[in-house]
C-alpha cells in the first residue's frame, strides 16, 4: 500500500512537473502561413517583411475560414524584423507551415545575393521545398489577397503551385532550394514565377527570368507556357494552329523534350531540341477527317516549332540559361569543369536553335 | 543467423553513409571523393572478406577468447580493450552527431545535452543486453525502418527535381587521387564487420558467411547515392552551403500523397532508430570486448548482477559522451569525425592483421 | 466394544459440520464410515459401500467386498486420510487399517460458451471450470498416444490440482525441465486463476505476458501440437500454453482456419491496431505541443482552432480523456451485465460530447480516445491488451518531455525490452522464429 502511494505521487509529481523545454501547444503558435519581402523606402531600413498568419478555426469551410492577420515591419535584415513582429503578435510565430515565400519586384536583385537567401536555407522550419514567386506590384499585397474559394489562408497559392488543384500551363512552379540551387550553379540560371494580385483573386502567368545578379526579363504569357514546358518538364500543354484554311487547337497531355549540343563545327555550334508531344484535338474549324492526321500534325509542328526558336532566342539574347544548356554542355564534355565552363560562355551567345518538333494526335475527340 | 551480419553492416553503412560521411565528402567533392567510392569498397571489402574468413575458423569464440588463448597478456589486452575503445568512439561520435540534428531540426528549443543524455541512457541499457537481445531487436527495426530509407533513397533517384547534369558534371573529378581523409571516411562505411568481433560467439560455426559479395557492393551504391543525390538536388556548388547535406536534400523532397507531408520529419525519426541501434550495437561490442580484455566472460543469463561490469563500462564511457557532446561545437565535431576516422583505418587494419595472422597460426599449430 | 478413535485417524476434521460418521456393525464387529457429505455421492455410497456391507458376512468378508469396488485404496490414519476425505472419498474404518473408496460427486460442470475470445466459425466451447473434464475435452480433441498428462498440486494452502500436458514427441525437454523447477520453486499458499500462475511461472515484475492463457480448447490443442506444454489448473476454465512468444498474442484463431489472403489483411489490421493504442496519445501530445509541422496546413489550422477552447495543456487533455476511456472500460467488466451497456452508453456518448462542448477536450482528442480504445480491442488475447493499455502512458510521458524523439526512444525501449525476454529460453520476440507450419 505505502509502495502504491509512492508510485502515485511520483506519477503526479511528473505530471505537475514542467514538461520539457520547447513544450508549446499547437494554439499557443500562430502559423505563419505565407512569407512576403519587400523593399522599404527607409534607407536604413531595406527590408520590408510581411507574414500573412492563419487564424485558427476548428471547423473548415471554404471562404469563411480563411481569415488571416498580416503583420509586418521595416527593418536592417530579415532577422531583425521577424523578432521586432513578435513582439505585436500574441502568439509564438511558427514558420513549419509557411509553404511559400514571395518577393517583392523590388526587391529582385537583393533576393539574388546569398545573405537574403541565406535566412531562408539557415531557419530549419522553413521547408526547402516551399514554393518561391515574385509579387507584382509587391509582396505585401500578394499576401493581402482574400480569395473566395480558399479553405484556409494561402491556400489557393498552394494548390495553384502544387498543381495539386488547378493544372495550368501557364503557372511556373519554383521551390526554395531549387531557386538556390540555381543562384549558386553555373549554367543554370534562376527564375521565379509572377504573382499579380486582381481584387480578390490572382493571376500567374508570367516568369522573371534572372542572371546571377538580377532580374533580366519578364516573359509573355505565351512565352511562359513553353518555358514552364522546356524548364520544369510540365506535361499539359496545348496548341492553337492557325492557317488560312483552317484554324485548330490541340490538347497535349504528354511531352517527351530532350537536346543535345553538336559544337562539331566550331564557328556554329547547334542545338538539337526534341520534342515529342501526344495529344488529342479540342476544337477544330472543320472537319478533322477530311485529311489525314499527319497534314493536322504538320501543321501544328510549325508553329510549335516557330515558338520556341522564338523563346529560346529571346533568353540567349539576354544571356540568362534557366533551362541548363551551359550546366548541360559542362556535363557532356569533359576536359576540366572551368575549360568547359569559358569554352562554354563563347559559345552561347553563337548557338544555333534548331527545335524538332513531332506532334502526334491520337484522338479528335468526340466528334469528327 | 549469418543475415545478422548483413544487418548490423548494412546499419553501419547507412549511418556513415548519411550521417557522419557526408560532409567529408563533399568537402572533397572536387578532391577525389569520387575516386574514394571506388577504393574505399575495394579496401573494405578485402578487410571485411578477411575478418569474417579468419574469425569463422574461430568456434563459436569472441575476439576476447581468441586473443586470451593465442597471446600472451601483454599484447592481448592492448589489442582487445583497443578494438573495444573504438568501438565505443564510434557509437558515441554517431550520437554526437545525431543530437545536434535532432536538437537542430527536430526539437529546436531543446539543448542537446538533455538529448544526449535521454539518449545515453538508453544506449546502455540496450548494450548491456546479451548479444542475441541486441541481434534481435537490430532485426526487428531494420525490417521496420529500412525499407523506408530505401524508399527515400529511390524517391530521390527518381525525383523531378533531382538533375543529372550537376552529377555528370561532377564526373569530370573522378580520376583526382582522393585525400586521405575522404578514403578513410569511404572504407570506415565498412567498419561494421568490427561488430564480429563479438557476435562471432553467437553464430554457429559451421556456417560460414554467404554472399559476402554484397557487402562492398552495397557499401558502393550507398556511398555513391548518399554523395550524388545531394548534389543532384543542390547543385554542384550549392551543395557546399548545407551542413547536414542529407537533411537538407530531404527536406527538398516532396511526396505529395504520404500521411505527412514533410518527408524530413520521418526521416529524422528514423535516422534516430536506426543511430540507436547502431550505437547500441557499437556499445554493446565495445562493452563485451573492453570487459573481455579483463577476462570477465559472458554469461549464460544476464541479470543486472552478472552484467554490472559491462553497465560500469557503459556509463563511464555514456559520460564521457554527454561531456564531449557539451565541449564540442560543429565544426570542431566535424573536424574531430574527420581526424578520427583517419586514425580508424589503419587500426582496423592493424586488428584485422592480427586476427589474420592468429588464424593461420592455429592452422600450422 | 471400544469407540474408534476418529481423532487419532482424521486429526482436525473433528467438528467440521459436514462430516458424516456412522458405526457399523457386523455380528459383534464394528467398522466406522466416515464421509464429508458435502463432497460426496450419496447415491453411488449406497450402492458400492452399503451394498458390500449388506452382503457380507463379517468384517474380513467387508474388507475384501471393499476391495473390489473401482477407487479403493488403503491408507495410513492421520494427515493421508484427512487428505483423501478432502478429495471426496469415504473411508472405512477398520480396527487395523482404514480404506478410502472414491465416491466424490459427479463435477456438475459443463463446458461454458467461449467468450474470452470469439470467433465466428469454429469450435464454440471453451474449457470447464473441472479439471477432469478439460484433460477429457483435450484427450478427444487430440487422441494421440503420445501425449502425456501428469498432475501435481499447487498453492500450499488450496492444493489446487494442476495438470501438466504436452505431446512427448514434440515437447522441448528443456521447457520441461525449466517448468519443473519453477514449479518447484512457488510457495504462494491459495492459487485459484490461471493468470495468476502464469504470473508465478514468470517474473513477477515483467510487463508482458509470457504465458498464453486461453479458454479455447482448439487453441490449446494447437499449441499442444506444436509441442507447448499446457498446463491446466483446477477451478479455472484456462489453459495456460507455455512457452508463448509475442506473436502469439497477437493471433485468432481464426487465422488457421481461413484462407491466408483473407486473414493477412486481418493480421496486420491487428498489428497496426495495436501500434495505434500505444502511440497515438503520445504522438497526439508530440505533434501538438513539440512537432505540429507534421500536420498538413489544413489539419493544423483545424486542430488550433479546436484546442481553442481548452485552457490546459494538450497532456492533460490527453489524461483525462484516456482516464474516461480506461474507466469505461474497466467499469464495464466489472459492473453486472446487463449495467455495464448502460454505463459505456452514458460514458461513451454523453459525457464524451459533453467534454468536448464544455471546452475541456478538444474534438479531435474525442476521436483519438476513442480510437485508442477500439484498437485496443483488436487484441486478441486479454492479458496482451492489458500489457498495451499500460505501455502507452510511459510513452505520453516521455513524449510531454522529450516530443517525438521521446516516442521514438520510448518505442525502441520497448522493442528492446520484448527482445529481451525470454519465454521458458524461447525469444519472445524474434522475427522469422520459424514455427512448424503443419499444423495450419
Amino acid at each position: 500500500m505505502k509502495r502504491t502511494i509512492l508510485w502515485m505521487s511520483v506519477g503526479m509529481l511528473l505530471l505537475a512537473g514542467l514538461p520539457g523545454c520547447g513544450f508549446k501547444d499547437i494554439d499557443r503558435r500562430f502559423f505563419v502561413m505565407a512569407i512576403g519581402i519587400d523593399k522599404s523606402e527607409k534607407p536604413d531600413k531595406p527590408y520590408h517583411v510581411s507574414l500573412k498568419m492563419a487564424i485558427p478555426f476548428s471547423k473548415i469551410e471554404p471562404g469563411k475560414t480563411n481569415t488571416y492577420q498580416l503583420v509586418s515591419d521595416d527593418a536592417s535584415s530579415i532577422t531583425e524584423a521577424i523578432r521586432h513582429m513578435k513582439s505585436k503578435v500574441d502568439k509564438e510565430l511558427d514558420f513549419s507551415q509557411a509553404k511559400i515565400v514571395v518577393i517583392g519586384k523590388q526587391m529582385s536583385a537583393e533576393i539574388l545575393q546569398k545573405d537574403t537567401l541565406d535566412w531562408f536555407m539557415r531557419r530549419r522550419d522553413i521547408q526547402g521545398a516551399a514554393y518561391m514567386a515574385l509579387g507584382d506590384p509587391s509582396a505585401e499585397e500578394v499576401l493581402n489577397v482574400k480569395t473566395d474559394s480558399e479553405r484556409f489562408p494561402g491556400d489557393s497559392l498552394f494548390l495553384s503551385f502544387d498543381h495539386d488543384g488547378t493544372e495550368s500551363s501557364y503557372i511556373v512552379t519554383e521551390y526554395l532550394f531549387d531557386f538556390h540551387r540555381r543562384v549558386t550553379e553555373k549554367g543554370l540560371d534562376p527564375y521565379l514565377p509572377i504573382i499579380r494580385p486582381t481584387g480578390n483573386a490572382y493571376l500567374i502567368d508570367q516568369v522573371a527570368v534572372f542572371d546571377k545578379t538580377k532580374l533580366k526579363a519578364v516573359l509573355s504569357p505565351e512565352e511562359t507556357r513553353i518555358f514552364n514546358k522546356l524548364v520544369a518538364k510540365y506535361q499539359k500543354f496545348d496548341i492553337e494552329t492557325k492557317t488560312d484554311q483552317i484554324q485548330f487547337a490541340l490538347n497535349v497531355d504528354k511531352i517527351k523534350t530532350n537536346y543535345n549540343i553538336d559544337t562539331s563545327e566550331d564557328l556554329a555550334p547547334v542545338l538539337h531540341l526534341n520534342v515529342r508531344m501526344i495529344g488529342q484535338a479540342e476544337e477544330s474549324s472543320k472537319s478533322f477527317y477530311e485529311k489525314p492526321w499527319s497534314y493536322y500534325e504538320r501543321l501544328a509542328e510549325q508553329g510549335v516549332a516557330a515558338r520556341y526558336t522564338h523563346l529560346l532566342q529571346k533568353l540567349q539574347a539576354l544571356n540568362v540559361d534557366p533551362i541548363g544548356f551551359g550546366l548541360h554542355y559542362c556535363a557532356t564534355h569533359h576536359n576540366g569543369q572551368q575549360a568547359e565552363w569559358t569554352a562554354w560562355e563563347t559559345i552561347y551567345p553563337k548557338l544555333a536553335f534548331k527545335p524538332n518538333v513531332r506532334v502526334e494526335i491520337k484522338s479528335s475527340g468526340g466528334v469528327k | 543467423m549469418s543475415r545478422y551480419f548483413f544487418y548490423f553492416m548494412s546499419i553501419s553503412m547507412l549511418i556513415h553513409t548519411i550521417l557522419i560521411v557526408p560532409r567529408d565528402h563533399m568537402n572533397a567533392r572536387y578532391d577525389g571523393a569520387i575516386l574514394s567510392f571506388l577504393i574505399g569498397p575495394a579496401i573494405g571489402g578485402v578487410l571485411v572478406y578477411a575478418y569474417t574468413r579468419s574469425l569463422s575458423k574461430f568456434k563459436g569464440k569472441g575476439l576476447p577468447e581468441i586473443a586470451a588463448e593465442r597471446l600472451p597478456k601483454a599484447l592481448s589486452l592492448p589489442l582487445v580493450l583497443g578494438a573495444g575503445l573504438m568501438s565505443f568512439i564510434a557509437g558515441g561520435m554517431a550520437w554526437i552527431h545525431c543530437a545536434f540534428i535532432i536538437s537542430k531540426y527536430l526539437n529546436p528549443d531543446m539543448s542537446p545535452y538533455a538529448l544526449l543524455i535521454l539518449f545515453v541512457i538508453v544506449t546502455c541499457a540496450g548494450a548491456v543486453q546479451t548479444s542475441k537481445t541486441v541481434l534481435f531487436s537490430t532485426e526487428i527495426i531494420y525490417i521496420v525502418c529500412v525499407p523506408l530509407l530505401v524508399v527515400l533513397l529511390i524517391h530521390g533517384l527518381f525525383s523531378k527535381s533531382m538533375n543529372y547534369d550537376s552529377v555528370k558534371v561532377m564526373l569530370d573529378y573522378t580520376w583526382v587521387m582522393p585525400s586521405w581523409s575522404s578514403l578513410s571516411a569511404a572504407t570506415n562505411t565498412f567498419a561494421g564487420y568490427m561488430a564480429l568481433s563479438v557476435f562471432n560467439r553467437t553464430f554457429p560455426a559451421d556456417k560460414q558467411i554467404k554472399h559476402l559479395w554484397l557487402i562492398p557492393a552495397v557499401g558502393l551504391i550507398l556511398e555513391l547515392f548518399s554523395f550524388f543525390i545531394p548534389i543532384g538536388f543542390h547543385g554542384t556548388d550549392g551543395v557546399d552551403d548545407y551542413i547536414y547535406t542529407w537533411v537538407s536534400t530531404v527536406d527538398a523532397f516532396r511526396m505529395k500523397y504520404l500521411l505527412i507531408e514533410r518527408v524530413v520529419s520521418i526521416y529524422l525519426l528514423i535516422l534516430l532508430v536506426v543511430t540507436y541501434v547502431f550505437t547500441m550495437i557499437t556499445w554493446h561490442v565495445g562493452a563485451e570486448l573492453v570487459t573481455g580484455a579483463f577476462r570477465i566472460r559472458p554469461p549464460k543469463k544476464a541479470s543486472l548482477r552478472t552484467q554490472l561490469p559491462r553497465l560500469a563500462v557503459c556509463v563511464l564511457i555514456g559520460i564521457g559522451t554527454v561531456i564531449a557532446g557539451a565541449r564540442f561545437d560543429e565544426t570542431t565535431l566535424f573536424k574531430a569525425s574527420s581526424f578520427w576516422m583517419g586514425i580508424r583505418m589503419p587500426l582496423d587494419v592493424l586488428i584485422v592483421f592480427a586476427v589474420v595472422l592468429l588464424s593461420r597460426w592455429r592452422l600450422k599449430a | 466394544m471400544k469407540p474408534f478413535d476418529l481423532h487419532a485417524a482424521i486429526p482436525g476434521l473433528m467438528h467440521s459440520g459436514d462430516l458424516v460418521s456412522r458405526g457399523l456393525n457386523i455380528d459383534e464387529e464394528s467398522v466406522q464410515l466416515v464421509y464429508l457429505s458435502s463432497l460426496c455421492d450419496k447415491q453411488y455410497l449406497q450402492s458400492s459401500i452399503m451394498q458390500a456391507f449388506g452382503d457380507s458376512s463379517d468384517r474380513a468378508d467387508f474388507k475384501n467386498r471393499l476391495s473390489l469396488i473401482p477407487g479403493y485404496e488403503q491408507v495410513q490414519s492421520g494427515d493421508a486420510a484427512v487428505q483423501k476425505l478432502l478429495r471426496g472419498y469415504a473411508l472405512v474404518l477398520f480396527p487395523d487399517a482404514i480404506c478410502a473408496i472414491e465416491s466424490a460427486k459427479a463435477s456438475t460442470s459443463k463446458p461454458l460458451d467461449a467468450t474470452m475470445e470469439s470467433i465466428l466459425q469454429g469450435p464454440q466451447y471453451a474449457f470447464s471450470e473441472d479439471i477432469a473434464t478439460n484433460v477429457q475435452i483435450i484427450r478427444t480433441r487430440y487422441p494421440s498416444k503420445e501425449l502425456r498428462v501428469e498432475y501435481s498440486v499447487i498453492g500450499t494452502v488450496s492444493q489446487t490440482s494442476l495438470a501438466i500436458l504436452y505431446d512427448a514427441s514434440k515437447v522441448d525437454p528443456d521447457v520441461l525441465l525449466e517448468l519443473d523447477e519453477r514449479l518447484s520453486k512457488i510457495d504462494a499458499e491459495v492459487v485459484q486463476a490461471s493468470n495468476q500462475v502464469q504470473m508465478l511461472l514468470t517474473d513477477r515484475y515483467h510487463l508482458l505476458p509470457t504465458g498464453l492463457v486461453t479458454d479455447r480448447p482448439d487453441r490449446t490443442v494447437l499449441n499442444l501440437s506444436q509441442g507447448k506444454v499446457i498446463l491446466l489448473l483446477n477451478g479455472t476454465p484456462f489453459s495456460i500454453n507455455l512457452p508463448a512468444v509475442f506473436f502469439d498474442f497477437l493471433d485468432s484463431m481464426e487465422d488457421v482456419y481461413q484462407y491466408p489472403w483473407l486473414m493477412r489483411p486481418l493480421q496486420a489490421l491487428r498489428y497496426i491496431g495495436a501500434c495505434i493504442t500505444m502511440t497515438l496519445p503520445a504522438l497526439y501530445v508530440a505533434f501538438v505541443s513539440y512537432n505540429p509541422e507534421f500536420f498538413r496546413a489544413q489539419l493544423a489550422i483545424e486542430i488550433a482552432g479546436s484546442r481553442a477552447a481548452v485552457p490546459y495543456a494538450s497532456y492533460y487533455e490527453v489524461f483525462l480523456m484516456l482516464f474516461l476511456t480506461e474507466a469505461l472500460t474497466e467499469a464495464s467488466i466489472r459492473l453486472p451485465k446487463h449495467i455495464g451497456s448502460t454505463a459505456t452508453t452514458v460514458g461513451g456518448l454523453i459525457l464524451g460530447e459533453a467534454a468536448q462542448q464544455a471546452g475541456l477536450v478538444s474534438s479531435i482528442m474525442i476521436i483519438i480516445a476513442s480510437s485508442v480504445a477500439i484498437s485496443n480491442f483488436v487484441i486478441p488475447i486479454n492479458t496482451m491488451s492489458y500489457a498495451v493499455r499500460v505501455a502507452k502512458f510511459p510513452l505520453i510521458i516521455l513524449a510531454m518531455y522529450f516530443g517525438l524523439v521521446g516516442i521514438v526512444t520510448g518505442i525502441f525501449c520497448f522493442v528492446l525490452y520484448a527482445a529481451s525476454l525470454r519465454s521458458f529460453g524461447k525469444p519472445y520476440l524474434k522475427l522469422f522464429s520459424g514455427e512448424a507450419k503443419r499444423s495450419r
